[in-house]
Protein backbone atom coordinates (compact mmCIF):
# COMPACT_ATOMS: atom_id res chain seq x y z
CA UNK A 1 0.00 0.00 0.00
CA UNK A 2 1.23 3.69 -0.74
CA UNK A 3 0.53 7.18 -2.30
CA UNK A 4 2.69 9.10 -4.47
CA UNK A 5 2.15 12.35 -5.41
CA UNK A 6 4.82 14.20 -7.31
CA UNK A 7 4.65 17.86 -8.27
CA UNK A 8 0.87 18.01 -8.01
CA UNK A 9 -0.52 21.11 -8.93
CA UNK A 10 -4.56 21.64 -9.15
CA UNK A 11 -5.81 24.08 -10.55
CA UNK A 12 -9.64 24.66 -9.99
CA UNK A 13 -11.55 26.77 -12.55
CA UNK A 14 -14.45 29.07 -10.86
CA UNK A 15 -17.74 29.51 -12.78
CA UNK A 16 -19.55 32.39 -11.21
CA UNK A 17 -23.02 33.40 -11.11
CA UNK A 18 -24.24 33.78 -14.59
CA UNK A 19 -20.78 32.53 -16.31
CA UNK A 20 -22.45 29.19 -16.55
CA UNK A 21 -24.67 30.54 -18.72
CA UNK A 22 -23.92 30.45 -22.51
CA UNK A 23 -23.92 33.96 -23.59
CA UNK A 24 -22.93 35.57 -20.68
CA UNK A 25 -19.36 36.55 -18.97
CA UNK A 26 -18.39 37.61 -15.97
CA UNK A 27 -17.42 41.20 -15.91
CA UNK A 28 -15.11 40.63 -12.81
CA UNK A 29 -14.54 38.65 -9.58
CA UNK A 30 -13.60 39.06 -6.06
CA UNK A 31 -14.00 36.32 -3.66
CA UNK A 32 -12.07 35.85 -0.62
CA UNK A 33 -10.95 31.75 -0.76
CA UNK A 34 -8.19 30.25 1.30
CA UNK A 35 -5.55 30.00 -1.83
CA UNK A 36 -4.49 32.11 -4.82
CA UNK A 37 -7.01 33.36 -7.29
CA UNK A 38 -5.83 33.78 -10.89
CA UNK A 39 -7.40 35.83 -13.51
CA UNK A 40 -7.17 36.04 -16.41
CA UNK A 41 -8.85 36.99 -19.20
CA UNK A 42 -9.94 33.87 -20.18
CA UNK A 43 -10.67 32.22 -17.41
CA UNK A 44 -10.80 32.76 -13.59
CA UNK A 45 -8.99 29.91 -11.42
CA UNK A 46 -8.17 28.97 -7.68
CA UNK A 47 -4.71 27.52 -7.45
CA UNK A 48 -6.09 25.06 -4.77
CA UNK A 49 -2.88 22.55 -4.34
CA UNK A 50 1.04 23.78 -5.73
CA UNK A 51 3.84 21.96 -5.84
CA UNK A 52 2.91 19.35 -3.60
CA UNK A 53 4.74 16.30 -2.94
CA UNK A 54 4.05 13.32 -0.77
CA UNK A 55 5.35 9.72 0.03
CA UNK A 56 2.93 7.56 2.66
CA UNK A 57 3.80 3.65 2.49
CA UNK A 58 2.11 1.10 5.17
CA UNK A 59 1.56 2.23 8.56
CA UNK A 60 1.54 6.22 7.98
CA UNK A 61 -0.92 7.92 10.01
CA UNK A 62 -1.04 11.47 8.79
CA UNK A 63 -3.22 14.19 10.06
CA UNK A 64 -3.58 17.31 7.78
CA UNK A 65 -3.98 20.95 9.33
CA UNK A 66 -4.69 24.51 8.16
CA UNK A 67 -7.07 26.86 7.85
CA UNK A 68 -10.53 26.76 5.99
CA UNK A 69 -9.18 26.77 2.17
CA UNK A 70 -5.79 25.30 2.57
CA UNK A 71 -6.33 22.85 0.26
CA UNK A 72 -6.45 19.77 2.54
CA UNK A 73 -9.97 18.42 1.00
CA UNK A 74 -8.97 19.27 -2.43
CA UNK A 75 -5.82 17.23 -1.64
CA UNK A 76 -7.49 14.32 -0.25
CA UNK A 77 -10.14 14.43 -2.72
CA UNK A 78 -7.67 14.16 -5.53
CA UNK A 79 -5.84 10.69 -3.92
CA UNK A 80 -9.25 9.47 -4.24
CA UNK A 81 -9.01 10.42 -7.80
CA UNK A 82 -12.47 12.53 -7.84
CA UNK A 83 -10.32 15.57 -8.66
CA UNK A 84 -7.65 15.18 -11.40
CA UNK A 85 -4.32 17.17 -11.60
CA UNK A 86 -3.62 19.90 -13.41
CA UNK A 87 0.00 19.07 -13.63
CA UNK A 88 2.16 16.09 -11.53
CA UNK A 89 1.33 12.37 -10.78
CA UNK A 90 -0.88 10.86 -8.19
CA UNK A 91 -0.03 7.15 -7.51
CA UNK A 92 -2.24 5.44 -5.09
CA UNK A 93 -1.77 1.50 -4.89
CA UNK A 94 -4.24 -0.03 -2.22
CA UNK A 95 -8.03 0.07 -1.68
CA UNK A 96 -9.30 3.50 -1.05
CA UNK A 97 -12.14 4.11 1.21
CA UNK A 98 -13.06 7.83 1.75
CA UNK A 99 -15.44 9.94 4.11
CA UNK A 100 -16.08 13.45 2.94
CA UNK A 101 -18.90 15.60 4.36
CA UNK A 102 -20.92 15.51 0.92
CA UNK A 103 -24.62 14.87 2.71
CA UNK A 104 -26.45 11.75 2.09
CA UNK A 105 -27.57 10.54 -1.69
CA UNK A 106 -30.38 8.73 -0.15
CA UNK A 107 -34.07 10.06 0.13
CA UNK A 108 -35.34 10.44 3.38
CA UNK A 109 -38.22 7.85 2.13
CA UNK A 110 -36.69 4.98 2.28
CA UNK A 111 -35.98 2.83 5.29
CA UNK A 112 -33.03 2.44 7.28
CA UNK A 113 -32.95 -1.49 6.09
CA UNK A 114 -32.88 0.09 2.01
CA UNK A 115 -30.33 2.39 3.01
CA UNK A 116 -27.85 -0.19 4.51
CA UNK A 117 -28.78 -2.64 1.34
CA UNK A 118 -28.32 0.02 -1.31
CA UNK A 119 -25.33 1.69 0.47
CA UNK A 120 -23.68 -1.82 0.21
CA UNK A 121 -24.80 -1.89 -3.23
CA UNK A 122 -23.54 0.93 -4.91
CA UNK A 123 -20.36 1.71 -2.37
CA UNK A 124 -19.25 -1.81 -0.97
CA UNK A 125 -21.13 -3.87 -4.16
CA UNK A 126 -18.13 -6.33 -3.53
CA UNK A 127 -19.08 -7.05 0.35
CA UNK A 128 -21.95 -9.41 1.28
CA UNK A 129 -25.36 -6.94 2.07
CA UNK A 130 -26.34 -9.79 4.72
CA UNK A 131 -23.03 -9.33 6.32
CA UNK A 132 -22.89 -5.88 7.00
CA UNK A 133 -26.91 -5.78 7.46
CA UNK A 134 -26.23 -8.05 10.63
CA UNK A 135 -23.04 -5.82 12.32
CA UNK A 136 -25.05 -2.67 12.02
CA UNK A 137 -28.39 -3.80 13.08
CA UNK A 138 -26.83 -4.82 15.97
CA UNK A 139 -24.77 -1.74 16.50
CA UNK A 140 -26.96 0.93 15.94
CA UNK A 141 -29.53 -0.31 17.93
CA UNK A 142 -32.27 1.10 15.80
CA UNK A 143 -34.53 -2.20 16.37
CA UNK A 144 -37.93 -1.95 14.41
CA UNK A 145 -37.34 1.64 13.72
CA UNK A 146 -34.91 -0.11 10.78
CA UNK A 147 -37.99 -0.88 8.64
CA UNK A 148 -39.37 2.52 9.26
CA UNK A 149 -38.50 5.92 6.55
CA UNK A 150 -35.53 7.80 7.69
CA UNK A 151 -37.47 10.82 7.77
CA UNK A 152 -39.27 9.46 11.10
CA UNK A 153 -35.67 9.54 12.61
CA UNK A 154 -34.41 12.22 15.11
CA UNK A 155 -30.82 13.46 14.30
CA UNK A 156 -29.34 10.87 16.59
CA UNK A 157 -30.76 7.72 15.45
CA UNK A 158 -30.04 8.83 11.11
CA UNK A 159 -26.31 9.48 12.86
CA UNK A 160 -26.41 6.24 14.06
CA UNK A 161 -26.72 4.89 10.84
CA UNK A 162 -24.69 6.52 8.68
CA UNK A 163 -21.57 6.50 11.16
CA UNK A 164 -22.44 2.64 11.02
CA UNK A 165 -22.37 2.59 7.62
CA UNK A 166 -19.35 4.09 7.17
CA UNK A 167 -17.57 2.20 9.61
CA UNK A 168 -18.59 -0.97 8.51
CA UNK A 169 -15.81 -2.13 6.09
CA UNK A 170 -12.07 -2.59 5.83
CA UNK A 171 -9.96 -0.22 3.33
CA UNK A 172 -6.45 -0.51 2.60
CA UNK A 173 -5.96 3.43 2.58
CA UNK A 174 -8.49 5.87 4.33
CA UNK A 175 -9.15 9.21 3.32
CA UNK A 176 -11.13 11.47 5.97
CA UNK A 177 -12.21 14.73 5.49
CA UNK A 178 -13.29 15.97 8.90
CA UNK A 179 -14.88 13.86 11.90
CA UNK A 180 -17.87 11.21 12.40
CA UNK A 181 -20.50 12.19 15.12
CA UNK A 182 -22.63 9.49 16.30
CA UNK A 183 -25.57 10.42 18.09
CA UNK A 184 -25.66 10.97 21.96
CA UNK A 185 -23.07 11.04 24.71
CA UNK A 186 -23.49 7.45 25.68
CA UNK A 187 -23.29 6.15 22.40
CA UNK A 188 -20.95 8.20 21.39
CA UNK A 189 -18.56 5.92 23.69
CA UNK A 190 -19.65 2.73 21.75
CA UNK A 191 -19.28 4.46 18.42
CA UNK A 192 -15.63 5.43 19.69
CA UNK A 193 -14.42 1.79 20.09
CA UNK A 194 -15.72 0.77 16.75
CA UNK A 195 -14.14 4.24 15.09
CA UNK A 196 -10.97 2.87 16.82
CA UNK A 197 -11.21 -0.55 14.94
CA UNK A 198 -11.77 0.95 12.10
CA UNK A 199 -9.19 3.63 11.49
CA UNK A 200 -6.75 0.79 12.57
CA UNK A 201 -7.66 -1.51 10.23
CA UNK A 202 -6.24 0.88 7.57
CA UNK A 203 -2.47 0.89 6.41
CA UNK A 204 -2.65 4.09 5.30
CA UNK A 205 -4.67 6.47 7.03
CA UNK A 206 -5.10 10.93 6.36
CA UNK A 207 -7.06 12.66 8.31
CA UNK A 208 -8.20 16.51 7.72
CA UNK A 209 -9.84 17.91 10.45
CA UNK A 210 -10.00 21.02 13.22
CA UNK A 211 -10.45 18.71 15.75
CA UNK A 212 -6.57 18.80 17.40
CA UNK A 213 -7.92 16.20 19.88
CA UNK A 214 -8.99 13.15 17.18
CA UNK A 215 -6.07 13.98 15.11
CA UNK A 216 -3.63 13.66 18.08
CA UNK A 217 -5.14 10.33 18.74
CA UNK A 218 -4.91 8.90 15.80
CA UNK A 219 -1.77 10.10 13.97
CA UNK A 220 1.60 9.97 14.07
CA UNK A 221 2.80 12.48 11.93
CA UNK A 222 1.00 15.87 10.73
CA UNK A 223 1.00 18.01 7.76
CA UNK A 224 0.40 21.86 7.79
CA UNK A 225 -0.78 23.29 4.43
CA UNK A 226 -1.33 27.13 3.64
CA UNK A 227 -2.40 28.32 0.31
CA UNK A 228 -2.39 25.09 -1.24
CA UNK A 229 1.40 24.15 0.05
CA UNK A 230 3.12 22.60 2.48
CA UNK A 231 4.45 24.58 5.04
CA UNK A 232 5.34 21.59 7.49
CA UNK A 233 5.84 17.89 7.54
CA UNK A 234 6.72 16.00 10.86
CA UNK A 235 6.03 14.53 13.97
CA UNK A 236 2.27 15.10 14.94
CA UNK A 237 2.84 16.82 18.17
CA UNK A 238 5.39 19.34 16.64
CA UNK A 239 2.78 19.69 13.78
CA UNK A 240 0.14 20.24 16.07
CA UNK A 241 2.24 22.85 18.30
CA UNK A 242 3.24 24.95 15.41
CA UNK A 243 -0.20 25.18 13.96
CA UNK A 244 -1.81 26.49 16.98
CA UNK A 245 0.98 28.95 17.39
CA UNK A 246 0.62 30.34 13.61
CA UNK A 247 -3.54 30.64 14.52
CA UNK A 248 -3.29 32.52 17.66
CA UNK A 249 -0.62 34.99 16.26
CA UNK B 1 -5.62 10.36 -35.72
CA UNK B 2 -3.11 8.10 -33.60
CA UNK B 3 -4.81 10.00 -30.82
CA UNK B 4 -8.44 9.47 -31.57
CA UNK B 5 -7.94 5.66 -31.67
CA UNK B 6 -6.38 5.49 -28.45
CA UNK B 7 -9.10 7.63 -27.15
CA UNK B 8 -11.60 5.25 -28.75
CA UNK B 9 -9.84 2.60 -27.12
CA UNK B 10 -9.56 4.38 -23.53
CA UNK B 11 -13.59 5.22 -23.96
CA UNK B 12 -14.67 1.50 -24.58
CA UNK B 13 -12.74 0.54 -21.95
CA UNK B 14 -14.08 2.82 -19.48
CA UNK B 15 -17.65 2.92 -21.02
CA UNK B 16 -18.33 -0.09 -21.90
CA UNK B 17 -16.13 -3.39 -20.78
CA UNK B 18 -15.90 -1.05 -16.95
CA UNK B 19 -19.52 -0.98 -16.46
CA UNK B 20 -20.23 -4.57 -17.66
CA UNK B 21 -17.74 -5.74 -15.06
CA UNK B 22 -18.87 -3.29 -12.27
CA UNK B 23 -22.62 -3.52 -12.67
CA UNK B 24 -22.84 -0.83 -9.29
CA UNK B 25 -25.44 1.34 -12.52
CA UNK B 26 -28.03 -1.66 -11.63
CA UNK B 27 -28.21 -0.62 -8.18
CA UNK B 28 -28.08 2.81 -9.03
CA UNK B 29 -30.51 2.88 -11.29
CA UNK B 30 -33.28 0.96 -10.01
CA UNK B 31 -32.52 2.74 -6.86
CA UNK B 32 -33.34 6.08 -8.75
CA UNK B 33 -36.69 4.34 -10.07
CA UNK B 34 -37.22 3.78 -6.04
CA UNK B 35 -37.12 7.04 -5.03
CA UNK B 36 -38.51 9.22 -7.22
CA UNK B 37 -42.08 7.17 -7.06
CA UNK B 38 -41.71 6.08 -3.08
CA UNK B 39 -45.27 7.08 -1.74
CA UNK B 40 -46.80 6.91 -5.07
CA UNK B 41 -49.72 4.30 -5.72
CA UNK B 42 -49.03 3.80 -9.62
CA UNK B 43 -45.58 4.56 -9.12
CA UNK B 44 -43.94 4.24 -12.58
CA UNK B 45 -47.41 2.64 -14.01
CA UNK B 46 -48.59 6.54 -14.17
CA UNK B 47 -46.55 6.95 -17.00
CA UNK B 48 -47.87 4.17 -18.32
CA UNK B 49 -51.35 4.98 -17.87
CA UNK B 50 -50.67 8.66 -19.19
CA UNK B 51 -49.52 6.74 -22.58
CA UNK B 52 -52.65 4.74 -22.84
CA UNK B 53 -54.83 7.57 -22.34
CA UNK B 54 -52.98 9.45 -24.98
CA UNK B 55 -52.80 6.44 -27.49
CA UNK B 56 -56.54 5.99 -26.90
CA UNK B 57 -57.38 9.81 -27.62
CA UNK B 58 -54.93 10.35 -30.23
CA UNK B 59 -56.13 7.10 -32.45
CA UNK B 60 -59.64 8.19 -32.13
CA UNK B 61 -59.38 11.87 -34.01
CA UNK B 62 -56.42 10.90 -35.94
CA UNK B 63 -57.92 7.50 -37.69
CA UNK B 64 -60.54 9.70 -38.63
CA UNK B 65 -58.06 12.93 -39.25
CA UNK B 66 -55.87 10.23 -41.74
CA UNK B 67 -59.00 8.50 -42.87
CA UNK B 68 -57.11 5.36 -42.20
CA UNK B 69 -58.43 2.48 -43.91
CA UNK B 70 -57.55 0.23 -40.73
CA UNK B 71 -58.03 1.34 -37.82
CA UNK B 72 -56.48 -1.29 -35.77
CA UNK B 73 -52.90 -1.21 -37.65
CA UNK B 74 -53.32 2.45 -36.66
CA UNK B 75 -53.94 1.67 -33.11
CA UNK B 76 -50.94 -0.47 -33.07
CA UNK B 77 -48.78 1.87 -35.03
CA UNK B 78 -49.73 4.04 -32.69
CA UNK B 79 -49.22 2.82 -28.87
CA UNK B 80 -46.38 0.96 -30.30
CA UNK B 81 -45.02 4.16 -30.92
CA UNK B 82 -46.06 5.92 -28.37
CA UNK B 83 -44.07 3.28 -25.98
CA UNK B 84 -41.24 3.91 -28.04
CA UNK B 85 -40.86 7.15 -28.20
CA UNK B 86 -41.75 8.20 -24.35
CA UNK B 87 -38.09 6.23 -23.89
CA UNK B 88 -36.17 8.49 -25.86
CA UNK B 89 -38.42 11.55 -24.91
CA UNK B 90 -38.08 10.34 -20.93
CA UNK B 91 -34.38 9.99 -21.80
CA UNK B 92 -33.99 13.16 -23.17
CA UNK B 93 -35.75 15.43 -20.86
CA UNK B 94 -33.45 13.21 -18.04
CA UNK B 95 -30.29 12.66 -19.45
CA UNK B 96 -29.10 16.19 -19.07
CA UNK B 97 -29.12 15.53 -15.18
CA UNK B 98 -27.42 12.58 -14.95
CA UNK B 99 -24.33 14.48 -13.93
CA UNK B 100 -25.71 16.91 -11.94
CA UNK B 101 -28.11 14.64 -10.39
CA UNK B 102 -25.33 12.74 -9.29
CA UNK B 103 -23.51 15.04 -7.74
CA UNK B 104 -23.38 13.60 -4.56
CA UNK B 105 -22.29 10.34 -5.12
CA UNK B 106 -18.99 11.73 -7.88
CA UNK B 107 -18.36 14.70 -5.23
CA UNK B 108 -17.17 12.77 -2.79
CA UNK B 109 -17.18 8.83 -4.07
CA UNK B 110 -14.92 6.84 -6.05
CA UNK B 111 -17.38 5.68 -8.17
CA UNK B 112 -16.77 5.90 -11.40
CA UNK B 113 -18.65 8.75 -13.55
CA UNK B 114 -19.57 5.89 -16.49
CA UNK B 115 -22.18 3.91 -13.43
CA UNK B 116 -24.34 6.99 -13.36
CA UNK B 117 -24.10 6.78 -17.18
CA UNK B 118 -25.62 3.34 -17.32
CA UNK B 119 -27.93 4.07 -14.63
CA UNK B 120 -29.96 6.36 -16.28
CA UNK B 121 -30.23 4.23 -19.25
CA UNK B 122 -31.31 1.02 -16.84
CA UNK B 123 -33.66 3.59 -14.66
CA UNK B 124 -35.23 4.21 -18.27
CA UNK B 125 -35.36 0.45 -18.94
CA UNK B 126 -37.39 -0.33 -15.96
CA UNK B 127 -39.79 2.41 -16.62
CA UNK B 128 -40.26 0.92 -20.43
CA UNK B 129 -40.94 -2.44 -19.25
CA UNK B 130 -43.43 -1.27 -17.17
CA UNK B 131 -44.83 0.40 -20.37
CA UNK B 132 -44.71 -2.82 -21.96
CA UNK B 133 -47.70 -3.47 -19.74
CA UNK B 134 -49.73 -1.43 -22.24
CA UNK B 135 -48.33 -3.35 -25.03
CA UNK B 136 -49.58 -6.41 -23.32
CA UNK B 137 -53.06 -5.37 -23.04
CA UNK B 138 -53.24 -4.07 -26.59
CA UNK B 139 -52.05 -8.14 -27.48
CA UNK B 140 -54.64 -9.68 -25.00
CA UNK B 141 -57.45 -7.54 -26.99
CA UNK B 142 -55.68 -8.36 -30.49
CA UNK B 143 -55.28 -4.63 -31.57
CA UNK B 144 -51.59 -5.77 -31.34
CA UNK B 145 -50.20 -9.22 -32.83
CA UNK B 146 -47.66 -11.53 -32.34
CA UNK B 147 -45.22 -13.27 -34.41
CA UNK B 148 -41.90 -14.35 -34.67
CA UNK B 149 -40.81 -10.49 -35.48
CA UNK B 150 -41.61 -9.52 -31.84
CA UNK B 151 -38.32 -11.23 -31.29
CA UNK B 152 -36.60 -8.92 -32.97
CA UNK B 153 -36.83 -6.64 -29.81
CA UNK B 154 -34.36 -8.91 -28.15
CA UNK B 155 -31.59 -7.38 -30.39
CA UNK B 156 -32.57 -4.02 -31.84
CA UNK B 157 -33.76 -3.05 -27.92
CA UNK B 158 -30.09 -3.62 -26.67
CA UNK B 159 -28.72 -1.82 -29.65
CA UNK B 160 -30.95 1.36 -28.60
CA UNK B 161 -29.54 0.63 -25.18
CA UNK B 162 -25.95 0.99 -26.34
CA UNK B 163 -26.69 3.94 -28.36
CA UNK B 164 -28.15 5.81 -25.24
CA UNK B 165 -25.30 5.63 -23.60
CA UNK B 166 -22.99 7.60 -25.47
CA UNK B 167 -25.93 10.33 -26.10
CA UNK B 168 -26.26 10.50 -22.29
CA UNK B 169 -22.71 10.91 -22.30
CA UNK B 170 -22.67 14.05 -24.40
CA UNK B 171 -25.44 15.27 -23.21
CA UNK B 172 -24.92 15.04 -19.26
CA UNK B 173 -21.31 16.66 -20.15
CA UNK B 174 -22.30 19.71 -21.85
CA UNK B 175 -25.73 20.09 -19.74
CA UNK B 176 -23.25 20.05 -16.62
CA UNK B 177 -21.14 23.00 -18.15
CA UNK B 178 -24.19 24.97 -20.26
CA UNK B 179 -27.04 24.80 -18.24
CA UNK B 180 -28.87 26.62 -21.02
CA UNK B 181 -29.16 23.41 -22.84
CA UNK B 182 -31.63 21.69 -20.45
CA UNK B 183 -34.31 24.74 -21.57
CA UNK B 184 -33.41 23.81 -24.93
CA UNK B 185 -34.26 20.46 -24.54
CA UNK B 186 -37.52 21.29 -23.50
CA UNK B 187 -38.43 22.77 -26.18
CA UNK B 188 -36.85 20.19 -28.65
CA UNK B 189 -39.14 17.34 -27.18
CA UNK B 190 -42.05 18.69 -28.57
CA UNK B 191 -40.85 19.48 -32.04
CA UNK B 192 -38.94 16.13 -32.27
CA UNK B 193 -42.76 14.46 -31.54
CA UNK B 194 -44.31 16.50 -34.21
CA UNK B 195 -41.74 15.88 -37.01
CA UNK B 196 -40.96 11.89 -36.01
CA UNK B 197 -43.41 9.44 -37.65
CA UNK B 198 -45.57 8.97 -34.36
CA UNK B 199 -48.77 9.57 -34.94
CA UNK B 200 -48.67 10.32 -38.89
CA UNK B 201 -46.88 7.15 -40.87
CA UNK B 202 -44.19 8.41 -42.99
CA UNK B 203 -45.38 6.49 -46.18
CA UNK B 204 -47.48 9.67 -45.97
CA UNK B 205 -44.92 12.37 -47.21
CA UNK B 206 -43.53 12.59 -50.40
CA UNK B 207 -40.88 14.67 -52.00
CA UNK B 208 -38.61 16.24 -50.51
CA UNK B 209 -40.50 16.16 -47.48
CA UNK B 210 -39.42 12.77 -46.58
CA UNK B 211 -36.38 13.89 -45.54
CA UNK B 212 -38.13 14.79 -42.42
CA UNK B 213 -37.93 11.66 -41.52
CA UNK B 214 -35.13 10.70 -43.55
CA UNK B 215 -32.92 12.69 -41.76
CA UNK B 216 -34.44 12.29 -38.29
CA UNK B 217 -32.29 10.04 -36.23
CA UNK B 218 -35.51 9.34 -33.71
CA UNK B 219 -37.36 8.10 -36.64
CA UNK B 220 -34.79 5.10 -36.89
CA UNK B 221 -34.57 4.11 -33.52
CA UNK B 222 -38.13 4.57 -32.57
CA UNK B 223 -38.59 2.54 -35.78
CA UNK B 224 -36.57 -0.24 -34.55
CA UNK B 225 -38.61 -0.39 -31.26
CA UNK B 226 -41.84 -0.22 -33.06
CA UNK B 227 -42.07 -2.75 -35.99
CA UNK B 228 -41.29 -5.76 -33.38
CA UNK B 229 -43.30 -4.33 -30.82
CA UNK B 230 -46.21 -4.59 -33.71
CA UNK B 231 -45.43 -8.19 -34.56
CA UNK B 232 -43.72 -6.92 -38.03
CA UNK B 233 -39.86 -7.12 -39.25
CA UNK B 234 -37.39 -4.38 -39.11
CA UNK B 235 -36.45 -2.91 -42.36
CA UNK B 236 -33.56 -2.40 -44.09
CA UNK B 237 -32.82 0.84 -43.94
CA UNK B 238 -33.92 0.94 -40.49
CA UNK B 239 -31.46 -1.68 -39.59
CA UNK B 240 -28.76 1.01 -41.41
CA UNK B 241 -29.98 3.90 -39.42
CA UNK B 242 -29.33 1.76 -36.03
CA UNK B 243 -25.84 0.88 -37.05
CA UNK B 244 -24.60 4.02 -38.26
CA UNK B 245 -26.45 6.01 -35.29
CA UNK B 246 -24.58 3.27 -32.99
CA UNK B 247 -21.12 3.68 -34.53
CA UNK B 248 -21.02 7.17 -34.77
CA UNK B 249 -22.32 8.25 -31.48
CA UNK B 250 -19.59 6.22 -29.45
CA UNK B 251 -17.00 7.12 -32.06
CA UNK B 252 -18.06 11.11 -31.33
CA UNK B 253 -18.66 10.37 -27.60
CA UNK B 254 -15.49 8.23 -27.00
CA UNK B 255 -12.85 11.54 -28.12
CA UNK B 256 -15.18 13.83 -26.37
CA UNK B 257 -15.50 11.88 -23.30
CA UNK B 258 -11.81 11.45 -23.23
CA UNK B 259 -11.19 15.17 -23.34
CA UNK B 260 -14.31 16.70 -21.34
CA UNK B 261 -15.13 14.24 -18.92
CA UNK B 262 -11.98 15.17 -15.98
CA UNK B 263 -13.41 18.66 -15.85
CA UNK B 264 -16.68 17.47 -15.21
CA UNK B 265 -16.40 17.53 -11.32
CA UNK B 266 -15.78 21.42 -11.47
CA UNK B 267 -19.32 21.69 -13.29
CA UNK B 268 -21.70 19.85 -10.78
Amino acid sequence: MSILLSNVHIEIPIYLQGYDRLLKKPSFLTRSVGSDVRLSTKSISVKAINNFNLNLANGSRVGLLGHNGAGKSTLLKAIAGIIPCSSGTVSVQGKVGCIFDGGSNFSNELTGREIIKFYCKIYQPEISFKLIEDDILDFTELGDYIDLPIRVYSAGMSARLYAALLTATKNDILLIDEGIGAGDMAFQKKFNVRLDRYLKSASILLLASHSLELIREYCREGIIMKRGEKIFQGDINEAIQRYTDGVES
Amino acid sequence: MMRMIEDIGIAIRQLFIGPIQNRTWLSVGYLDVIQVYRRSFLGPLWVTLSIGIQAVSVTFIYSQLFNAQNTKEYYSYVVCGLISWAWFSALLTDMGNVFLANGGYIKTSTIGKNQFIWSMAWKHTIIFLHNLLLWFIYVLFGSVVLSYNTLYILITFPIVFLTSIPIIGMLGILFARYRDFSRLISSLITLLLIITPIFWMSSQLTGNRQLMYKMNPFYYLVESLRQPLMGNPVSEHTWLGLFILFFISWIVFAVFYIRKSPKLIFWI
